[in-house]
């Protein structure tokens, strides 16, 4: 057991851990932060991101006293007085949350790109977002969803994406009528016209 | 929760490094970033070990620097740090490329160049892209600091020469590329799973008009150890910057390595195909950044 010393979200923590432990361990089991999730657990799906003295690292390879003396974040601490983080709410906005076990990775993982070009006074590019999240993985959204609640967190307008849908009203098992189907009746109606077959319709 | 080790050292200095690693006598292992090593532990591919000594935070160690001959990297220098280096962007093309494709950005955050050539997997991209700049190692112990080219600290897969008893690899050096000098490097990969290398390649050419006169090629996973290919270089010296030349190269390059056919990655044979479409491509893109005439 050794003493590791960290700042928290803002809050100076001193205490007394195995030095075994990974970041990830500290934080869940021994602050019981646990918005931050363990994924995979081998540095492959970023859900377990967390940003170190603002750079983001996977929490699950990230040895706790590598952080001695840090500055961690997790996201438990972005929002403020129930005032959610403008990533929070974009993220709410574009319906980039779904079951959400990958989400705190990637809002992590995009507070490092957004606050570093902040810091540095650069525009924060799709491509930059798209480079950034490479390897956050969601199984859920698709990512449309989440590179465009980025880019509005990033201060971009972006209208939410509606991914396309089939028509309204077409029930499964009753296919919309084939405009080149066989007029013959009896015949499936989506059936397409076989001109050259002998076993279609005689009229084909 | 499962120990893996038991003790954790964060020296300041390259002495106390040193004197951590002599007191755990061998039962230590040296991490810059861990991202290499403490995965594979963790995956019951390596033995749990007694303590970690982190090279991250040396002081003095963690800059990237110029002097008259030389880029110089410390051992505390992440993959992103040298990824965006303007001057290795410029003057060491390949490592920039090499050290990019690393892991993800999150692991690229926290991994180093030394863990990556310090670690001598046979597909140790960054090691491929320091070799290729004909790189050197400063190895540090009690008796001393020593420069040894990279190619020679290889010894096995994930064996390196570097005495885990008492040294620290502690800076890695490169030439710079100058007029007439240009490098490339591409990886094919599966980008799933572990996304580790199916080959990676690289080059460094110093072209004089449309001739070779100066090559490295560095080559991977092809055996045990990340391949200097001197062969290939020398295939290469003294010809045309052409393809048909190139098309030598490789059939040099195909005659010295053993390719594998590995479950998850790829048969022997699409390696084959892929050194023969990728080596041209990445000796014509140094060639074309060392400026050679066409």
């Amino acid at each position: 057991m050794s003493r590791l010393k960290m700042t928290v979200n803002g809050v100076a923590i001193d205490i007394d851990v195995p030095e075994s432990r990974y970041l990830s361990e500290v934080l869940r089991e021994d602050l019981r932060l646990t918005g931050t999730k363990i994924g995979c657990a081998e540095a492959e799906c970023g859900i377990c991101t967390v940003l170190v003295d603002g750079i983001a690292v996977v929490s699950c390879v990230f040895p706790a006293f590598k952080a001695q003396g840090a500055r961690v974040e997790t996201i438990e601490g972005l929002s403020n007085n129930g005032r959610l983080h403008a990533l929070q709410q974009a993220f709410l906005d574009h319906g980039a949350v779904q079951c959400g076990i990958c989400t705190p990775g990637l809002i992590m993982t995009a507070k490092g790109l957004l606050d570093t070009k902040n810091a540095a006074g650069e525009a924060v590019t799709e491509n930059d977002i798209r480079t950034a999240l490479k390897d956050s993985y969601c199984r859920c959204t698709g990512y449309q969803s989440v590179i465009n609640a980025v880019l509005q967190a990033s201060g971009e307008e972006v209208a939410p994406y509606i991914p396309e849908t089939g028509t309204p009203g077409t029930a499964v098992g009753k296919p919309r009528p084939n405009p080149n189907a066989c007029p013959m009746p009896g015949y499936f109606q989506s059936t397409p016209r076989l001109r050259s077959a002998s076993t279609a319709c005689t009229q084909c | 929760m499962v120990s893996y080790w038991k003790h954790y050292h964060t020296p300041e200095t390259v002495e106390e490094a040193i004197a951590a690693l002599r007191g755990y006598d061998g039962r230590a292992r040296v991490i810059g970033g861990g991202t290499d090593l403490l995965v594979e532990t963790r995956r019951g591919l390596r033995r749990p070990f007694e303590a970690i000594v982190d090279a991250s935070r040396i002081a003095g160690l963690n800059t990237i620097e110029r002097d008259p001959q030389h880029i110089v990297i410390g051992c505390g220098v992440t993959h992103t740090q040298i990824v965006n280096d303007p001057n290795i962007q410029r003057h060491g093309a390949c490592l920039s490329e090499s050290c990019g494709v690393i892991g993800g950005p999150q692991v690229r955050n926290a991994g180093t160049l030394a863990g990556n050539v310090a670690h001598a997997l046979p597909a140790g991209d960054g090691s491929i892209g320091l070799l290729a700049l004909a790189g050197e190692v400063e190895i540090t112990s009690t008796a001393g600091r020593r420069w040894v080219a990279a190619k020679d600290t290889f010894v096995g897969p994930g064996k390196s020469v570097i005495d885990r008893h008492r040294e620290v690899l502690t800076r890695l050096r490169f030439k710079p590329t100058g007029t007439g000098e240009g490098s490339a490097f591409h990886r094919v990969m599966r980008p799933q799973g572990l996304c580790l290398p199916i080959i990676s390649m690289a080059a460094r050419l110093t072209v004089d008009g449309d001739r070779i006169v100066a090559a490295n090629v560095s080559m991977g996973p092809v055996g045990p150890v990340p391949w200097f290919a001197e062969p290939v270089a020398q295939a290469l010296i003294g010809g045309p910057a052409t393809d048909a030349q190139y098309e030598k190269a490789v059939d040099v390059a195909l005659s010295n390595v053993t390719l594998r056919t590995s479950k998850y990655r790829a048969t022997e044979e699409y390696r084959r195909t892929m050194v023969r479409t990728y080596l041209p491509i990445i000796l014509a893109t140094a060639a074309e950044r060392a400026g050679a005439k066409r």
